[in-house]
């Protein structure tokens, strides 16, 4: 049951939309979640503010609310919900880190009440700060050089290693927050994320890719090309081949390590039947199955 | 909630009812730098930060030349918060 939207708001039922205007944006501003971080209430109350507008904001949907024909779903997906900034910079994030502060005059400020006042001579390293890169698997595989723009503005060539995982971190010295007194400067760290690819899969050290074959090439074999990250190369495709055989191209999956190769890539097989299946396949099937019976469900 | 790493615009568009030119907007008076420059690519902060913007000029009627003194503002903010938490946690060690 939605909550009467004239309540939510605090206006008369002939208020105009100037009047519905100023007491939404006054309790918008009250209770927005970037204004009330962590404040799970305020983010309610702020979705329930924002659906109320979104149902009278105007004449029309006041007089669709009155005929109650007023389309809760569409003001419900229109209303300001999450995600809200303030979730994404606990610890602080890519823009927190644009802002040049001082730690050092955070630090002294923190502690001027203190008696003393100042850093008292402390010497407190600076905070590493990580970044996220995304990748294709050619370039995991292969390796790659790319410039990332650092929060201070510097730009960072980061070598990404052939063969490197997804979730690695590639660490750059003194490249974070300047510590403070004679604390040491944090690091910058880059994570790297490997984006799915559409054709291969990472097993370990193995690539794996699904290749469907005709019934003809499973039964008498074929020389087929097969995709591999570095272009196509011809396969070999023995007579007899079953759905779910694992067929390998050596060295041709990931990285090692440095001068220890490459893993494999593997090639499961699929049978794919022809799309349509007319009558003069059918009736043969069914003739040669009547005397080549077989159960592929006993072991 | 789970939040994919990296968005295209069209996806922007779609999930959080974002006008495009809005988007462009937001990047060319350098508000937003989306993650990944080169593909314009937005991760959530992006976005988040996208959908803060919005806020602020159609929820409150902020004007243009008050969006980066806000956004400073929280930056700043936020920043402070970081630097404390890290401060206590190397205090605490």
């Amino acid at each position: 049951m939605i909550k009467d939207p004239y309540k939510t708001l605090g206006v008369s039922k002939d208020a105009t939309d100037e009047e519905i205007k100023k007491a939404y944006r006054a309790l918008a501003k009250k209770y927005h979640p970037d204004l009330n971080p962590n404040k799970k209430e305020a983010e309610l109350k702020f979705k329930d503010v924002s659906l109320a507008y979104k149902l009278i904001e105007n004449k029309e949907a006041r007089e669709k609310y009155a005929k109650g024909i007023y389309e809760e779903q569409f003001a419900d997906t229109t209303a300001r919900g999450g995600p809200f900034y303030s979730e994404f910079q606990d610890g602080g994030g890519r823009y927190t880190y644009n802002f040049e502060g001082n730690p050092e005059d955070l630090f002294k400020s923190f502690f001027s009440g203190f008696k003393g006042g100042g850093t008292g001579g402390m010497d407190v390293p600076g905070q590493d700060h990580l970044y996220k890169m995304e990748i294709d698997l050619k370039d995991a595989v292969t390796g790659i050089e790319q410039e990332i723009v650092l929060s201070n503005g510097k730009r960072l060539k980061v070598k990404i290693p052939a063969g490197i995982s997804s979730n690695e971190k590639l660490r750059f010295k003194n490249q974070g927050e300047p510590g403070i007194g004679k604390g040491k400067t944090g690091d910058a760290y880059v994570e790297i994320l490997i984006r799915p690819s559409d054709v291969f899969k990472i097993s370990g050290n193995n690539l794996e890719i699904e290749l469907p074959l005709t019934l003809d090439e499973a039964v008498n074999g074929a020389k087929i090309k097969v995709p591999t990250i570095e272009g196509s190369v011809n396969v070999t495709i023995p007579p007899g081949v079953n759905a779910g055989t694992r067929l390998r191209i050596k060295g041709k999956g990931m990285p090692l390590g440095k001068g220890q190769g490459r893993g494999d890539q593997i090639v499961i097989v699929h049978i794919v039947l022809p799309e349509k299946i007319d009558n003069k396949f059918r009736d043969f099937i069914k003739s040669w199955s009547g005397t080549h019976s077989y159960n592929p469900r006993e072991i | 909630m789970l939040y994919k790493t990296t968005y295209e615009i069209t996806e922007i568009i779609e999930l959080y009812h974002v006008q495009e030119v809005f988007i462009y907007d937001c990047i060319e008076k350098e508000w937003v730098t989306p993650v990944d420059t080169q593909k314009r690519s937005f991760d959530m902060e992006d976005i988040t930060r996208i959908l803060l913007i919005r806020d602020l000029k159609e929820e409150f009627g902020v004007n243009d030349e008050a969006v980066p003194i806000i956004l400073h503002l929280i930056d700043q903010l936020h920043w402070s918060q970081a630097q404390i938490k890290h401060y206590i946690e190397i205090l605490e060690k």
